[in-house]
């Protein structure tokens, strides 16, 4: 296993490591934030539970792109050094507001793909009854030592 | 889950180029995207938030006939430069697929679209493709 903290090369890095967990509790404020950040301020499924409920939905959730954001936060916190390339997920269910999630990577591959030294990472937000919410793979390129 | 009928919309607009616009990343949208998120600080933002920009009703003569909610299905992200407060990102996309399914909660319509972000400098900050599902 790699350092978390610190700076990752591509020869420590072993199929089976860990990425995480990153721990999330998403409020209303922040949500509304996140909202505010992409233009979105009046009344949507993501900050007014009538909305919510007017489009299916019983409960506050996040945005998918705020999912999104989490998973790509669990990379780039991984290490400074490493790269993201890609990160691709699909959305099973809603994240819904105050609820414990945790971001988790595995890494599930390492070789050298056109001269990158590239790492795949099965990634997803789980909540506290193991419900798998968001679930997706990331491509990271780290340096050799 | 299965494929169903043909889901009628403008499939002229397939794999068509339509300019989304250009956006200016202010401070204060960097800012609230940290908040939000709970991640770093600063006038600097990953190329992720490029993805607040992607648009997932246009082109304006898509003309879905399929009534309901979108959803996001899926999501990718190939992200390229930094961003900073004060960059303008033109956005360029494209509708790549339209189709349609049922399962257990009935039928559903997905787009599939891609967006590429460049800065006022040119360079790519980020690829986003990006699936949305209509339910009724």
């Amino acid at each position: 296993m790699s350092e978390q903290s610190g700076a990752v090369y591509f020869d420590q890095v072993d199929v089976g490591d860990e990425l995480g967990p990153l721990t999330k509790k998403p409020t209303l404020e922040q949500v509304e934030a996140f909202c505010r950040a992409y233009g979105l301020e009046e009344k949507s499924r993501f900050t007014d539970l009538e909305t919510a409920k007017s489009e299916g939905v019983d409960q506050l959730i996040i945005p998918g792109i705020m999912s999104m954001a989490y998973l790509s936060q669990l990379i780039t916190d991984w290490a400074p050094n490493i790269r993201l390339k890609k990160l691709d997920i699909i959305f099973r269910a809603p994240v819904k507001h105050e609820e414990e999630i945790q971001c988790v990577g595995v890494v599930t591959d390492k070789e050298v793909r056109e001269g990158e030294n590239c790492i795949d990472v099965d990634v997803y937000i789980e909540n506290t009854e193991g419900r798998r919410a968001v679930t997706g793979q990331a491509l990271v390129v780290a340096p050799s030592e | 889950m299965t494929q169903q009928d043909e889901l009628l919309f403008n499939k002229s607009v397939l794999d068509e180029e339509y300019n989304l616009g250009n956006f200016e990343v202010t401070g204060e949208m960097i800012r609230d995207f940290h908040e939000g998120t709970g991640s770093g600080d600063g006038s600097e933002a990953p190329a992720l938030i490029a993805t607040l920009f992607a648009n997932f009703e246009g082109p304006d003569d898509l003309n879905l006939d399929f009534e309901g909610f979108d959803y996001m299905a899926g999501q990718y992200l190939e992200p390229g430069t930094s961003v900073r407060a004060g960059d303008v990102l033109t956005c360029v996309a494209r509708v790549k697929s339209v189709y349609k399914k049922t399962g257990r909660s009935g039928p559903m319509a997905f787009v599939v679209r891609e967006h590429t972000f460049t800065n006022q400098h040119g360079e790519t900050v980020a690829r986003v493709g990006m699936s949305t599902v209509r339910r009724k």
